[in-house]
């Protein structure tokens, strides 16, 4: 396991001609987005028979609609209706007992067999049995949500999330609940967008006002590679000291984030394959699952980053902040300052994305020079990439 | 909103406080977030001091309910600290209302959960 460092010498000098080129994008739309598992939500979300939820993919010019059946399997299908195609929902979650097309009203079950035809008879010799909606392959991980274009995927969904499943099976999602909800449409690459979440590095400088005093210890990150996903562990000043609301917060809530909390209660209660340099000074461990998930886990709190693109020079994000389920007021008071906290910091990592974008479309500047320690991950997720896409190598010669 | 208007309108140990609740005791995360944003430093300043002192106390009195049973004056007043985490930032952190060198606030849709 390396800690901090990857096995390279000198500076990565990385191409941006894969951030920037119309014919790489779509490249990454047939040999990623159409190939792997996508991360599209929670099970708990819709935890009832006929409860959905419809996920834009727009990536894969897709609509999919994630259906609850009445035998509580969940279910992907393309959001289009058999007979002539028409968008069958349109409203983007809800609870039904059947779907019916708005245009001459086929209708499908739950489980999206079509049920119904009006004037059936005047289609003679019609096999409803052949004309339910459209699969996508869909399987759950830990109450993860991951659907693929393909309906029979070669990888099954545990094997893709090899080796991250293993260290996270187990792990008790159930006890967190969603506290916070934000979304921002970038003029952005997605992995542009995904570089300012994948090193500490900048903690330095975006953050020197949210996060002032992290420069006093030693900006060591534990970065490893986990196949083609890969891991970033993230770690505080020790002698951080709180301001009144943070205080108290870390008070109400031994979870709020960015505590330090060294007691061995919290310790104890830790998932086993967090914090495995069993550091003092652990913040979170954020989890890069390929191609577009980022998954940070603290104590007591969960972080989801999903980046969508929608063009070479567009994305989605959508990120959602989950804490310690609770109903006691006090510490809805600590999680509340917790969420701020973090939504604060993410409006400052948000703030050089279009920037570095626009600089990388002007041609002016060919290549980014990354360290191979502080942003080894930004190296291996542009290498993930270029080995699916099959293209030219990311490094180039200074 | 005049002081008898919001007479009542928390409970009595917290009195004093019932001059913020028609400004900051907001539903939502959005809503305070943009109470905060078009709020000068002044005023924010003004509305952390009165709740610093008080927000243990706050804490202590919520935790005799539970979230799902709050009373309308105790949810008032869990409103009131809610927003007194939301602004507390711009006092300790920001020395501003807003995020500085962050991306335009307008641009990050804060959706509730
Ligand atoms: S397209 Fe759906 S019923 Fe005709
Ligand atoms: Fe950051």
């Amino acid at each position: 396991m390396s800690q901090g460092s990857a096995p390279s010498t000198g500076p990565s000098y990385v191409s941006v001609e894969p951030n920037i080129s119309a014919q790489y994008f779509e490249a990454e739309r047939e040999r990623i987005f159409k190939r792997v598992w996508l991360q599209v939500g929670r099970a708990e979300t819709i935890p009832n028979p006929g409860d959905y939820f419809i996920k834009e993919l727009a990536v894969l010019d897709a609509s999919v609609l994630v259906i609850r059946g009445r035998d509580g399997v969940l279910r992907a299908f393309h959001n289009l209706c058999r007979h002539r195609g028409n968008r069958l929902v349109n409203q983007s979650a809800g609870s039904a007992k059947a779907f019916a097309c708005g245009f001459h009203g086929w209708t499908y079950s739950s489980e999206g067999e079509l049920v119904n035809i009006p004037l059936e008879q005047e289609f003679p010799g019609c096999n409803k049995a052949k004309l339910g909606l459209i699969r996508l392959a869909l399987d759950v991980w830990e109450g993860f949500i991951f659907v693929h274009w393909n309906s029979a995927p070669e990888q099954s969904l545990r094997d893709y999330l090899s080796p991250v499943a293993a260290l996270l099976d187990g792990f008790p999602f159930a006890n967190l609940e969603l506290s916070g909800s934000w979304g921002a449409s970038l003029n952005s690459n997605w992995k542009t967008f995904q570089d300012a979440f994948l090193e500490a590095y900048h903690v330095l400088a975006v953050h020197r006002r949210s996060i002032p005093d992290f420069r006093k210890d030693p900006l060591v990150t534990g970065a490893q590679l986990m196949g083609k996903h890969c891991k970033l562990t993230y770690y505080q000043n020790m002698l951080h000291e709180p301001k009144p609301a943070e205080a108290l917060a870390f008070k109400l809530s031994s979870s709020a984030f960015l505590s330090i909390d060294r007691t061995n209660e919290l310790k104890n209660r830790r998932w086993p394959a967090l914090n495995s340099a069993r550091r003092d000074n652990w913040v979170f461990d954020e989890f890069v699952i390929f191609p577009n998930f980022h998954l940070f886990l603290g104590d007591g709190w969960m972080l989801c980053h999903e980046f969508w693109p929608t063009t070479v020079d567009h994305t989605d994000w959508q990120v959602k902040y989950y804490q310690q389920r609770s109903n006691s007021p006090a510490v809805k008071i600590a999680q509340e300052y917790s969420k701020v906290a973090m939504r604060d910091a993410i409006r400052e990592d948000l703030s050089t994305i279009e920037n570095t974008h626009a600089a990388q479309r002007l041609g002016a500047m060919p290549f980014m020079t990354l360290s191979p320690s502080l942003e080894s991950l930004i190296v291996h997720h542009h290498s993930v990439v270029a080995d699916y896409v099959g293209a030219r190598p990311t490094r180039v010669e200074a | 909103m005049s002081q008898t208007e919001q007479s009542g309108a928390l409970p009595e140990a917290f009195k004093s406080l019932e001059r913020f609740v028609s400004g900051w005791s907001l539903a939502t995360e959005d809503e305070r977030n943009r109470k905060r944003r078009s709020s000068s430093m002044h005023e924010i300043q003004s509305f952390y001091d009165a709740m610093l002192e008080h927000i243990a106390a706050i804490a202590e009195h919520l935790n005799d309910f539970s979230l799902p049973e709050l009373p309308q004056r105790e949810r008032r007043l869990l409103n009131l600290a809610f927003s007194f985490m939301e602004i507390a930032p711009a006092v300790e952190v920001y020395f501003s209302p807003d995020v500085p060198a962050a991306i335009d606030a307008e641009r990050l849709v804060i959706l509730s959960p």
